[in-house]
């Protein structure tokens, strides 16, 4: 579906040139929703704009479905974007068109007549469970409302792929959830591959059936969540599974119930309580 | 002069005024919209970014908007005879006004643009829209009720330069209060043009916000 091949992006500041990206290989196949995590200013929104070039990569090959993007003119390129949905952590909706006239925006830009684009248009935000707030303007949506409808709009034009640039991160863990569920209905009833930005291990855990960890930049690992949760190949990645030294974290152990019930086998865990009785830290021991 | 005869030269002052300051400002936004577009999306980072453009267009700009009126006023003078075929009255005036007025407005539609913020455009272009597209239907859109701001500043600023031509032969409430005023000493004159020139531009700032305020959707 997407491949990026040896992907590189540098940009040159006053202090000289920045690696955002560094020979990034990775391949989202058709169907599945692919996770790429990284903590922050590890390359991940980058990245993710690579694959519709938003930016341009300084060097390398962006396939999408067999195409190379990056051989494209411009006007193709634009008609290319269609397949490729994309939602963004700020929402980014048009402030001055009510969600209704957002969702119609894609379809008026590629010419489709006024009331199809409108019967369309409710259709998707009756998906996304919004249809009673057609008319209703951004500024009167609530964080979770707004990401539905620039959902809606991002499945406006029948994409085969939707990039989610951190499209949870402004969220609260219910709303997160919430959004994550509709992500991943909308994977599985219309087949739509979906990308994930994050810096979340919980969502990856919650919808991700691939993952690639990225580290300054490089591709530190890539594979099926299963497997890179049973058996992390870096330090890099055991931290984000298991964050160390920033108090009680549940989620940790979750994972590793949820590891050791798919391998029926319990991995050690090494925990270390501080005076008042709670977990600083939780680490599993890998044989 | 009888009272009927002041008042109907100050009807004709006023009409004048509201002319000249109306279409002036017509006319320096349809060559202001387009200009201030070319600045935004020229500019480093813009969608457009072109350096040779930018700095070439904002050089031309900075230009004339250092050029007090009054001086420009005169410095035209020839290529609105040129236009107008005469270099006194209300229609020769719009000349000079829009020659002043365009480059200021170009800047006030470049700061109004700047409002939109970046991450809407991005999605524009995620979403596959051209250049026209992004203008048309998302750039000038979402800064609208902040263009209609921007636009009150101008007309305003517009008026009070359309007085100043007053000292050249150009018509309106400027012309009358610096031919009586100024000139013959009748202060009441004076006094009756500067409430009027008053009444007009709070005229238009009252009705310019009340737009603005009513076409903004992102006030609850």
């Amino acid at each position: 579906m997407i491949r990026l091949e040896n992907v590189s992006r540098t940009f040159e500041t006053a202090e000289g040139m920045i690696h955002a990206l560094s020979e990034i290989d990775l391949h989202i196949e058709k169907g599945c929703i692919f996770g790429v995590i990284g903590s922050s200013g590890a390359g991940k929104s980058t990245l993710v704009r690579c694959m519709n070039l938003l930016e341009r990569p300084t060097s390398g090959n962006v396939y999408f479905e067999d195409v190379n993007l990056m051989n494209l003119p411009e006007a193709k390129l634009r008609k290319m974007r269609r397949k490729i949905g994309m939602i963004f952590q700020q929402f980014n909706l048009l402030e001055q068109r009510d969600a209704i006239g957002n969702v119609r925006y894609p379809l008026e830009i590629s010419g489709v007549p006024k009331r199809e684009a409108t019967a369309k248009a409710k259709e998707l935000l009756k998906l996304v469970g919004l249809e009673e707030r057609m008319h209703s303007f951004p500024s009167q949506l609530s964080g979770g409302q707004k990401q539905r409808v620039a959902i809606a709009r991002a499945l406006a034009t029948s994409p085969d792929v939707l990039l989610c640039d951190e499209a949870t991160s402004a969220l609260d863990p219910g709303t997160t959830r919430a959004i994550l569920d509709l992500l991943k209905n909308i994977n599985e009833r219309m087949g739509v591959t979906i990308v994930v930005i994050t810096h979340e291990m919980k969502v990856v855990e919650q919808i991700c059936d691939k993952v690639a960890v990225i580290h300054e930049g490089e591709l530190v690992e890539a594979g099926n969540v299963m497997d890179i949760f049973r058996n992390p190949q870096s330090d890099v990645t055991r931290h984000l599974l298991f964050p160390q030294k920033e108090g009680f974290e549940p989620a940790g152990h979750q994972r590793l119930t949820m590891i050791a019930e798919d391998e029926m086998r319990a991995p050690k865990v090494k925990k270390d309580l501080d005076e008042t009785g709670l977990y600083v830290t939780e680490e599993a021991v890998w044989e | 002069m009888g009272i009927n005869q002041w008042i109907s030269i100050m009807a004709e002052g006023l009409a004048e005024t509201l002319y000249m300051t109306v279409v002036s400002t017509m006319l320096a936004y349809i060559f202001g919209i387009p200009l201030g577009v070319v600045l935004f999306i020229t500019d480093k980072d813009g969608f457009a970014e072109c350096k040779v453009i930018n700095k070439g267009l904002g050089m031309v700009v900075n230009l004339i908007r250092s050029v007090p009126f009054i001086i420009l006023l005169v410095a035209i003078l020839p290529l609105t005879r040129f236009m107008v075929g005469t270099t006194i009255g209300a229609t020769a005036t719009i000349v000079p006004l829009v020659a002043a007025a365009t480059p200021f407005v170009s800047r006030m539609v470049e700061s109004s643009l700047k409002e939109v913020k970046s991450g809407v455009i991005e999605a524009a272009v995620s979403m596959g829209s051209n250049t026209f597209q992004i203008i048309t239907k998302v750039l000038l859109p979402e800064a609208k009720p902040s263009l209609i701001v921007g636009s009150t500043i101008a007309i305003t600023t517009i008026l009070g330069y359309s007085a100043m031509a007053g000292f050249v032969g150009g018509g309106g409430l400027g012309a009358i209060a610096i031919n009586y005023g100024y000139y013959r000493y009748q202060e009441d004159i004076m006094l009756v043009t500067v409430i009027l020139l008053v009444a007009v531009v709070q005229f238009f700032q009252e009705t310019g916000m009340k737009i603005a305020g009513g076409t903004d959707k992102r006030r609850r």
